[in-house]
């Protein structure tokens, strides 16, 4: 189910509706079985893994929880990553995998058969395997006890909001919060309803607006002219942004809506001025938990220069397998990694050279061309991430350098019109970030953000763009 | 009061404020009358009620034409087309009798055997003197089957909002094509004028601007602007497109049971029904077709409808396509109808149905009449003008 159906608006408020009228003791049961609904609406079968990844983290849990040597703890964490790992690499991974292995064995004379299996993949599981592989590490670690609230447990796995595309919840941050009885606050469902609107806005009239460029451009990139190519980047980049910030915006205002708060996945990473930068601002919650579970276990920053950019080539080839199993997220990976690296040995060098802070108007200046040579870095990994083989990449790259059919096109005035929106939000996100443009639209009285917000739901009611398409980040 | 109800007022300001545009909206909206859609087909666009409207004369013999893009007719104007030199050519016959003729357009251009099913539906309950449903094989195509309502290309799905409608409907074709989300929004979309006239503001700007409605609004082919009488004040915007491989129209299991059931529906309708297989160009022998021509035939006869079989009754010459007529095969298209269908109900033993188009109110009726006065011009004078006109003219090299 689409955050941008009425499909879904019906849901939200038969489920909302009915919540507010139920005992306090039944709301939990029926948020599991309304997420349940959720999540099977269009394919019911795949709930047996979600149910499936719940149970066995849930016992892997309370194992752990009983178990006093470090070593047995390790043997059920082992279980439980097998478990979700083979869970997420059969589905998301087997095709992937047996067709490069095939392909090799092609190339070394084998001779190998192999048909794709063709399973479609089950929608979020990215996700909820690593929120639930975040549960068990944490109960390995001893930073949370396993909970024997069974009911508790599968909610924070499937809680319907966050279920398919995030944010990726900490079982320390979300179960608690799930295992308290919420009485609805006015203050809550006003607050989680600003939230919706403002996301739905981000979504179907500004996401989806950007992607008819792009997927113009990315069906024939031929036909346009090399300064669309280059314009296109940004677009994307903006797309896929507003496209995933509006999901999470949807995700935390209806999560707010039954008093639960989660966690921010975006702070604005257009503004980056630095690739670091870049990483804590995008998906915080899947980057935090690479640091986390993966960087810092590897050795993080800890074992000298050499040892800190492999750990950051692992990080990102990982987290671009974790996109998609497609090369060319590897490839997205790979282009991250450099970047990172670049970062890395140019912290080392300020920190050897001992180079200060810019101060005053010097500051600013720095801040702005910072910004916009990371904006130029990060809006050039479209190309990898939104071209779907290496050939479309190829024609692209051609585009890019001016040597394909459409090189001598005029630049139609349309795509300037894209490129000028793209440059109105960007100031409006520098306004919102250094002038405290946020904080002041909250102290407007309450008439005036009451009106301001009708007139944006009727904006995003007449601008929406027709076709409603599905996140992006659902397919991962 | 403001504390123990908090969300009182902004919720009353947002309900305020929406019933405020939503009633906007219904006022901004104009007529379907507006619309140059109308001489094309008048049933390719919104209004239900309205356009069900009545017909020029009380005595009048409505037919309704179920067809698809043949008559839809997007090479010409609808005045060229031969569902209104179709209606011409009746009223030229009938010059004298005390009955007057009127042919309503409902031909459709897209997944047309859904939105056929709909259409015979609603006949069944606002029956007119005849219906002629002039169909192909192109009609049913086997991935229509798993299609939902929101591949239509017209605002016809939104007819469902009646729940007689969908009663009327058989159940294997609801549980195929209603998707909850698709009913939501065809409902919506009909109850509620602001969603329609977010499409009319696009309409509008994109016949000012033309181009602009598939570079910021639908990108999807599958959808169709409001036709609006406006002039465009850009030249239009060229999209590159890649291009497409053609089109493969497919007949299997899926197209038979669409097939049976649109029979089914039309037999249903408290009228004369002509079941009428589409003349074509199609090599001869095309498997597809020759299927499709018995399946039309067992059905019809199953169902008990009177079936023409026009297949081959154009010459080939003057086709643009395989399916789409070039002028003097429309010209030619309406004679034949007209011949027979003038035969059909002058026989005294056919079953004549007086249609329930008539606005019960004299108001409404007036207001009707009021509304559809713009088209006389079309409906005499032009039809006979453009047909002479047509023959005379040789054919599109």
């Amino acid at each position: 189910m689409l955050f941008n159906t009425y499909t879904f608006a019906a849901f939200l408020c038969l489920v909302l509706g009915a919540y507010l009228v139920l005992p306090l003791r039944g709301r939990q049961v029926f948020l599991l079985a309304a997420s349940y609904v959720f999540y099977c609406w269009e394919k019911p079968v795949y709930g047996l893994l979600l149910a499936t990844s719940t149970c066995l983290d849930y016992v892997c849990g309370i194992w752990m929880g009983r178990l006093h040597g470090r070593r047995r703890r390790r043997l059920v964490l082992l279980l439980s990553l097998a478990g979700n790992l083979g869970l997420l690499g059969f589905f998301k991974y087997g095709d992937f995998l047996a067709g490069n292995i095939a392909g090799l064995g092609r190339l070394l004379g084998f001779d190998t058969h192999w048909k794709a299996m063709g399973f479609v993949l089950p929608v979020g599981i990215s996700f909820y395997t690593f929120q639930t592989m975040s549960y068990t590490i944490q109960v390995y670690r001893r930073q949370i006890d396993p909970t024997r609230d069974f009911i508790s447990f599968a909610l924070y796995v499937s809680f319907f909001p966050q279920l398919v595309a995030g944010p990726i919840e900490r079982a320390n941050r979300l179960l608690p919060q799930l295992q308290v009885y919420h009485r609805i606050r006015a203050e809550d469902i006003a607050a989680g309803a600003r939230r919706i609107v403002y996301g739905l806005f981000r979504k179907v009239v500004i996401a989806d607006r950007l992607g008819i460029l792009v997927d113009m451009f990315f069906e024939n990139p031929d036909g346009f002219s090399t300064a669309t190519a280059w314009i296109v980047m940004p677009v994307f980049m903006g797309q896929i942004y507003f496209d995933f910030a509006g999901y999470a915006d949807i995700a935390i205002g209806t999560a707010r809506l039954f008093g639960i708060r989660l966690t921010e996945n975006f702070r604005r990473p257009l503004l980056a001025v630095s690739i670091g930068d870049f990483w804590n601002r995008w998906h915080i919650t899947l980057t935090s938990w690479l640091r986390d579970y993966v960087f810092f276990p590897l050795g993080g920053f800890r074992k000298g220069g050499a040892r800190t950019l492999l750990n950051g080539w692992i990080v990102f080839l990982l987290c671009g397998l974790w996109h998609g199993a497609r090369w060319n997220f590897v490839a997205w990976g790979a282009y991250h990694a450099v970047l990172i690296s670049f970062y890395f040995t140019w912290r080392f060098i300020k920190k050897r050279l001992k180079l200060g802070k810019a101060a005053g108007g010097r500051a600013s200046l720095v801040i702005l061309l910072s910004t916009m040579v990371t904006f130029c870095f990060t809006s050039f990994n479209t190309l990898f991430f939104r071209s779907e083989s290496f050939v479309i990449m190829r024609q692209v790259c051609t585009a890019l350098l001016g040597r394909h059919a459409g090189a001598a096109s005029a630049t139609q005035w349309y795509v300037w019109g894209f490129a000028m929106a793209m440059g109105v939000i960007l100031v409006f996100e520098w306004f919102q970030e250094y002038s405290g443009m946020g904080a002041r639209l909250r102290g407007l009285p309450r008439p005036i953000r009451v009106a301001g917000l009708t007139l944006l739901a009727v904006v995003t009611l007449l601008t929406a763009v027709n076709n409603s398409a599905p996140y992006i980040y659902f397919q991962f | 009061m403001k504390n123990r109800h908090p969300l009182l007022f902004p919720a009353l300001a947002l309900a305020c404020s929406l019933i405020l545009c939503e009633g906007l909206a219904r006022r901004l909206l104009p007529e379907m009358q507006n619309s140059v859609e109308f001489y094309r087909n008048a049933y390719r666009y919104r209004g239900w009620p309205e356009y069900m409207g009545t017909p020029d004369r009380v005595d009048a013999s409505t037919v309704a034409l179920l067809t698809n893009c043949q008559g839809y007719g997007g090479e010409y104007s609808g005045v060229r087309g031969y569902p209104l030199l179709l209606e011409g050519e009746l009223r030229r016959r009938a010059a004298g009798r005390s009955t007057d003729w009127e042919v309503l357009n409902w031909s459709l251009d897209g997944a047309s055997s859904i939105e056929y099913m709909i259409e015979a539906a609603y006949l069944g309950r606002h029956p007119p003197d005849a219906v002629l449903a002039v169909t192909g094989y192109g009609d049913y195509r086997n991935e229509h089957y798993h299609e939902g309502l929101s591949y239509c290309r017209s605002d016809i799905p939104r007819l469902i909002s009646r729940p007689w409608l969908v009663r009327a409907l058989p159940g294997s074709f609801r549980r195929r094509h209603f998707r909850f989300e698709d009913v939501l929004t065809f409902v919506a979309s009909d109850m509620f004028a602001l969603l329609r006239f977010r499409e009319f503001m696009w309409s509008w700007l994109d016949r000012r601007f033309p181009g602009v409605h598939n570079v910021f609004y639908a990108p999807e082919f599958r959808h169709l602007p409001w036709s609006l009488p406006k002039h465009p004040l850009i030249d239009p915007i060229e999209l590159p497109r890649a291009k497409e491989s053609a089109l493969q129209v497919t007949y299997g299991a899926g197209s038979r049971q669409m097939l049976r059931e649109y029979m089914r529906q039309l037999s249903l309708i408290p009228a004369k029904v002509v079941v009428v297989a589409e003349p074509a160009a199609y090599p001869p022998d095309e498997p597809n077709e020759r299927r499709f021509l018995e399946d039309l035939k067992l059905f019809s006869r199953e169902y008990g409808l009177t079936f023409w079989d026009l297949h081959d009754a154009l010459p080939t010459e003057y086709f643009l396509t395989t399916a789409h007529l070039h002028r003097r095969n429309h010209v030619r298209m309406a004679e034949i109808l007209a011949e027979r269908l003038d035969n059909l109900l002058a026989d005294p033993k056919s079953e004549r149905h007086r249609s329930n188009f008539i606005p019960r109110l004299s108001s409404d009726l007036g207001a009707a009449q009021k509304r559809w006065r713009f088209l006389d011009f079309a409906r005499n004078d032009t039809a006979h003008t453009v047909m002479s006109d047509i023959r005379d003219k040789p054919a599109l090299e």
